[in-house]
């Protein structure tokens, strides 16, 4: 029970603090009126992704001529490889007669070979074979492929030994040919892990592929391994060469100490100046940072990119209430290492 | 979502950005919905009136001075988007009665809690539209009667007589409220003890 003293202290006191919600269709409609649409920010989306797929579809449409010229193209430089074979394929093929300390020498060189002479090849057939395309294929075979054979014998003056060989690809079966040469130049190549560098505690594979008989320095015999790095360590793998020949190959790994990103698992948003802000630290430099807040509905209510910027609990100036928040922290640390981190956070009153 | 203050709020607006519209009417409708709601007859026209009014907020934002509370601003603009919706009709109901120097005795009022927004919001909404927008000027706003004068466009007298029978009807009905209000309370207790 309340005494008032007039009928106006009634009202006054009455609805000094009265704000009820006003319904949902007050905003769209004021939403509609002021020209704030969803649209704009739609149409943001939509231009874009309209620009993206007519302009793949125009390369799509481009894909097969292009794909011509690179096929006849790449035969040429195939050919011509093959034409240098003996001097190209020393590295992988000739066993090193040299000591174990420099085949580390041998394993960069099959690293950087491998993904031209094997790969280069299937790439070039992959659209002519394909099925899609076979009659545009041939429509354009007619106008290329004399400008081709004119630009290959320029090409190959030089080399005549190559010169008959290209006339007769190029005008004839031109992919088979070239997959057939492909298929009886590949040849098996030593893959072997090179050397890296890790946070202290990884773990990592270590792999020694189409090597026989590889023997590890931690007496395993598998083609893969893992190890736990847990200081620098120079691990090797022991294998037998095509000729019967045994080698050794050394991989450097190297321990690094990596800097830990500190996630406090609660704070207080109270104004006593003890936690009140949920900040993530760290002695690492990161070159980029970006924390997410989420509520327990999946609503997003705080995106910091300043480190030094944390969440002091509020969301459109109303703090929020005790309870549970998920956060999502991703950054790049200072050795360009990117990390996904998701937990959540304990807000305490 | 970082947190905003009112200048970036208010910035956003007058940039037309969206997400700061949408803040600044979140922050504002619950209490200008009120307003809007005392001085209307029924919800409907309530929320009229608050649509027009933040629809000439929005329009109008960058006019916003600073110098008083944004929120007085955006009251005045709803007070005024009423006062507009019954312009005609105040303008029959408005009889000047410069005569008029009867002067009602303030009565206290001993109220329960039951009496909730909704029933004021009742009784204020069966008085005629001049007596309770002048009820609701002079007494929850505090205009004084020249202002009130000056924005209904009639006399000061006429303000007065009808704010003293604005007063005396809405007490006599709340009054009214109140005896059937406790007669139905001790209707039903009798009942109560019947059963029983």
């Amino acid at each position: 029970m309340k005494t008032y003293q007039n009928i106006g202290e009634l009202y006054r006191e009455n609805f000094t603090d009265y704000a009820p919600q006003p319904p949902k269709r007050v905003w769209k409609n004021i939403a509609s009126a002021v020209g704030v649409t969803k649209f704009p920010l739609w149409g943001k989306i939509v231009i874009p992704v309209a620009g993206a797929v007519l302009m793949s579809a125009i390369l799509l449409w481009m894909l097969p001529q292009k794909g011509v010229q690179q096929t006849v193209n790449e035969q040429n430089t195939i050919i011509v490889e093959q034409s240098t074979e003996p001097e190209n394929n020393v590295v992988s093929d000739v066993p090193p007669q040299t000591a174990p300390a420099q085949s580390n020498v041998v394993t960069s060189t099959d690293n950087n070979i491998a993904p031209q002479a094997p790969n280069l090849p299937t790439h070039a057939v992959a659209p002519a074979l394909t099925s899609d395309v076979p009659t545009t294929v041939r429509s354009n075979s007619g106008h290329i492929l004399p400008n081709i054979t004119e630009n290959v014998s320029k090409q190959t003056d030089n080399k005549q030994n190559t010169n008959t060989i290209v006339e007769k690809s190029a005008l004839a079966e031109p992919v088979y040919t070239t997959k057939t040469e492909v298929a009886k130049s590949s040849k098996k190549l030593y893959q072997i892990s090179k050397d890296t560098t890790v946070c202290q505690g990884s773990s990592l594979v270590l792999y020694a592929l189409n090597c026989k008989n590889p023997r590890w320095s931690n007496l395993q015999e598998q083609a893969k391994i893992t190890v736990n790095v847990d200081y620098t360590t120079q691990y090797w793998v022991a294998f037998t060469l095509d000729n019967g020949q045994d080698t050794t190959v050394y991989i450097n790994v190297t321990a690094e100490t990596c800097a830990e990103v500190f996630i406090p698992n609660s704070f207080t948003p109270n104004g006593d100046g003890l936690n009140d802000v949920f900040t993530v630290s760290t002695v690492d430099n990161l070159s980029s940072y970006m924390l997410t807040i989420y509520n327990l509905s999946g609503r997003i209510i705080f995106i910091s990119k300043d480190i030094n910027h944390g969440w002091d609990g509020m969301y459109e100036g109303i703090a929020q209430p005790y309870g549970r928040y998920i956060y999502q922290l991703q950054y790049t640390d200072s050795r360009g290492q990117y990390h996904n981190k998701k937990g959540d956070v304990l807000l305490l009153r | 979502m970082e947190r905003l203050t009112e200048e970036h709020i208010l910035a956003g607006c007058i940039k037309k950005e969206h997400k700061c519209m949408e803040m600044l009417y979140k922050q504002y409708s619950p209490s200008l919905y009120a307003i809007a709601l005392r001085y209307t007859k029924s919800a409907e026209d309530a929320e009229d009136v608050l649509q027009d009014a933040f629809i000439n907020i929005f329009e109008h934002i960058e006019q916003f001075s600073g110098k008083g509370s944004l929120q007085a601003w955006m009251s005045k603009i709803v007070i005024n988007q009423a006062l507009f919706l019954y312009q005609q009709k105040l303008r029959r109901t408005l009889v000047d009665y410069d005569d008029y120097q009867e002067m009602l005795p303030d009565e206290s009022i001993v109220v329960s809690d039951t009496l909730t927004h909704k029933t004021l919001l009742n009784l204020i909404r069966m008085l005629p539209e001049g007596y309770r927008i002048v009820f609701n000027l002079h007494e929850i706003e505090g205009y004084q009667y020249n202002e009130i004068a000056t924005l209904l466009n009639c006399s000061v007298s006429t303000c007065r007589s009808q704010l003293c029978k604005a007063k005396r009807v809405l007490q006599e009905a709340v009054k009214d409220f109140l005896k059937n209000e406790s007669n139905n309370i001790s209707k039903l207790k009798s009942k109560k003890v019947i059963n029983s």
